[in-house]
């Protein structure tokens, strides 16, 4: 608990929330408006690989309120990868990383009272995103003359399952730029190599191994707040995506027990 | 009980021995400077006593516990280490919030160390503004926060001003004269001869003294500078002098005796007795800045030279 407490001390200040939560919103307000319109405009490209334009049909459906989310999972999950690298690289590059290890020792502890604050902080975060998804999705389909009788049917359903996909996704993009961060002790580098793998190598590994993207980590994610696609289900998205998660904190600890504290 | 004890403390980052079988002990109580040449293996020392890295050999303890287990001793511990290190984007009394309540400390412990330090009027302003003497003060707001019985200081008085240094230099004496031992590294040594008790002074990352300040200034040499009235009259003060059985050198116009200072009036009346007239007589001894100097060679510059050649001689 006292790790917790001293981390969000540290994280809740102008920059992380103006930042990260500001951020977050102006995304899911610019994605919102751009699926919405570019779906009733028919102005959608061919579908094809990485394309992921909703249809009408799509956005009328059962759950299509939601539908902007899967578009929104990347941009957001970028700012929150990059708000956990941040939070961890900068103990680092101030040198503060040498007072907390010396005040409080239990390293284990430690991090893991870090992961719990960013964790809170990013809850925040998703719902707060989420929230602004749900609450322009109305007005946003009615704007564009887009039937939404259907979004009745088993609304708290969907957007509970769409709320708990969407933020287990982006609580793992964190826990992506926390590994990094613990490996690399620099933000530029812990966020410059997050999304240059996430959204330029796993792009690449797609063109050359068209089957092998479903697995890897933001292939995984995607498919998960899109929930489930016929070449990998929700179920077996949602425990990649645990598993990845998983990984990235154990990692993430090891590194961080064993290390010296250098900096 | 000792407030710090090494035995055989080594470090190795890959070929570079930083630290080298280093064997002392620090006794409770009191100011101990810890200095030594840029290099020489204090930061490296003081991170594995504190925890930050691992040992590659040798034991220590720290307040009696081993430095193995840092979290037996870091609750009465507290430190300044390379520099104070702050979220410049939070004020200053929540950058204290924020350690106090990873110690578990109370909220009021902060505003303590505040006035201590004396912060208390701009706690409230953001860190990322405070002067390099503000942040230095903030540093060691932060290492007196869980009230220890064992401060380490690095450097604590960079970047404040000279009624600062002062200040500070009485606030670490009266930390020491409260019972507290106060370990301070630093390169100002005149700053350290004000201050210390004892003294454990490294090169190359092996131990050259530990001991008291007392001790290694017994080391220092004493001398007394004599000048006639008359430069003309130099031949003669020399002849003087060497007839007493001192030896001494010219030095630019000057004569450099080796004699306990303490005896300079002796020479005065020597020179009288001989007739010469004095215009210069200064008795002299050796700073502490002499001294380390004598202890541990010479400039950074030929240090390094040295170290490059040991490490070459080694590697051969």
């Amino acid at each position: 608990m006292r790790p917790f407490r001293s981390e969000f001390i540290r994280i809740w200040r102008p920059a992380f929330y103006y930042g990260g939560y500001g951020v977050m919103v102006f995304f899911a307000a610019l994605v919102s408006v751009f699926i919405y319109t570019a779906a009733k405009s028919g102005a959608t490209p061919p579908p094809g690989k990485g394309v992921g334009f909703a249809t009408v049909g799509q956005i009328a459906s059962p759950g299509g309120f939601l539908t902007a989310l899967s578009t929104l999972s990347g941009p957001a999950g970028v700012v929150l990868l990059a708000v956990w690298a941040m939070a961890v690289a900068t103990d680092y590059s101030t040198g503060l990383i040498r007072t907390l290890v010396q005040a409080y020792p239990h390293r284990m502890k430690l991090l893991a009272g870090k992961i719990a604050a960013l964790g809170t902080f990013s809850l925040l975060a998703t719902t707060i995103t989420f929230l602004v998804v749900v609450f322009l999705a109305r007005p946003l389909a009615r704007l564009e003359g887009i039937k939404v009788d259907a979004w009745t049917t088993d609304f708290a359903s969907h957007a509970l399952k769409g709320y708990f996909d969407f933020t287990v996704a982006l609580m793992v993009w964190g826990l992506f730029g926390l590994m990094l961060a613990v490996l690399t002790r620099s933000a530029a580098l812990a966020i410059g190599i997050g999304i240059g793998y996430l959204l330029v190598v796993e792009s690449l590994i797609a063109i050359v191994a068209p089957d092998a993207k479903k697995y890897l980590p933001g292939g995984t994610l995607t498919t998960l707040v899109s929930g489930g696609t016929p070449g990998l289900s929700w179920g077996a998205s949602l425990g990649l995506v645990v598993a990845y998660g998983v990984i990235a904190i154990v990692v993430s600890l090891l590194v961080f027990r064993t290390r010296d504290i250098v900096a | 009980m000792s407030a710090l004890s090494v035995d055989g403390l080594t470090r190795r980052f890959g070929d570079l021995v930083a630290v080298n079988n280093l064997t002392f002990e620090v006794p409770a109580g009191g100011v101990v400077g810890f200095v030594g040449p840029n290099g020489s293996g204090k930061s490296t020392t003081i991170r594995m006593l504190l925890g930050l890295i691992a040992a590659s050999s040798g034991t220590g303890t720290v307040l009696g516990e081993p430095i193995e287990h840092p979290e037996r001793f870091a609750s009465r511990v507290g430190a300044l280490i390379e520099g104070p290190a702050f979220v410049g984007g939070l004020t200053g009394k929540d950058n204290l919030r924020s350690v106090a309540a990873l110690r578990g400390l109370p909220g009021g412990r902060v505003d303590e160390v505040l006035k201590v330090v004396g912060l208390t009027g701009r706690e409230d302003d953001k860190a990322s503004t405070y002067s390099l003497g503000m942040k230095q003060r903030l540093g060691l707001a932060v290492a007196l926060l869980p009230d220890p019985e064992l401060v380490v200081l690095d450097e604590p008085t960079n970047g404040l001003d000279p009624a600062g240094i002062v200040e500070i230099r009485e606030l670490l004496k009266s930390w020491a004269a409260g019972g507290r031992t106060v370990v301070v590294s630093s390169h100002l040594l005149g700053e350290i001869q004000a201050i210390v008790d004892n003294l454990v002074v490294i090169r190359f990352g092996e131990l050259m003294y530990a001991g008291s300040l007392e001790g290694l200034m017994a080391k220092a040499t004493e001398r007394v500078v004599a000048a006639p009235e008359f430069a003309g009259d130099m031949p003669r003060l020399v002849e003087v002098v060497r007839a007493q059985g001192w030896t001494c050198e010219v030095s630019a116009g000057e004569l450099i005796i080796d004699m306990p200072a303490e005896r300079s009036a002796e020479l005065g009346h020597v020179a009288t007795a001989a007739g010469l007239t004095l215009r210069m007589l200064n008795p002299e001894a050796d700073t502490l800045e002499a001294v380390f100097l004598r202890l541990t060679g010479a400039t950074d510059a030929e240090l390094s030279e040295q170290r490059r050649a040991q490490r070459q001689g080694e590697g051969a």
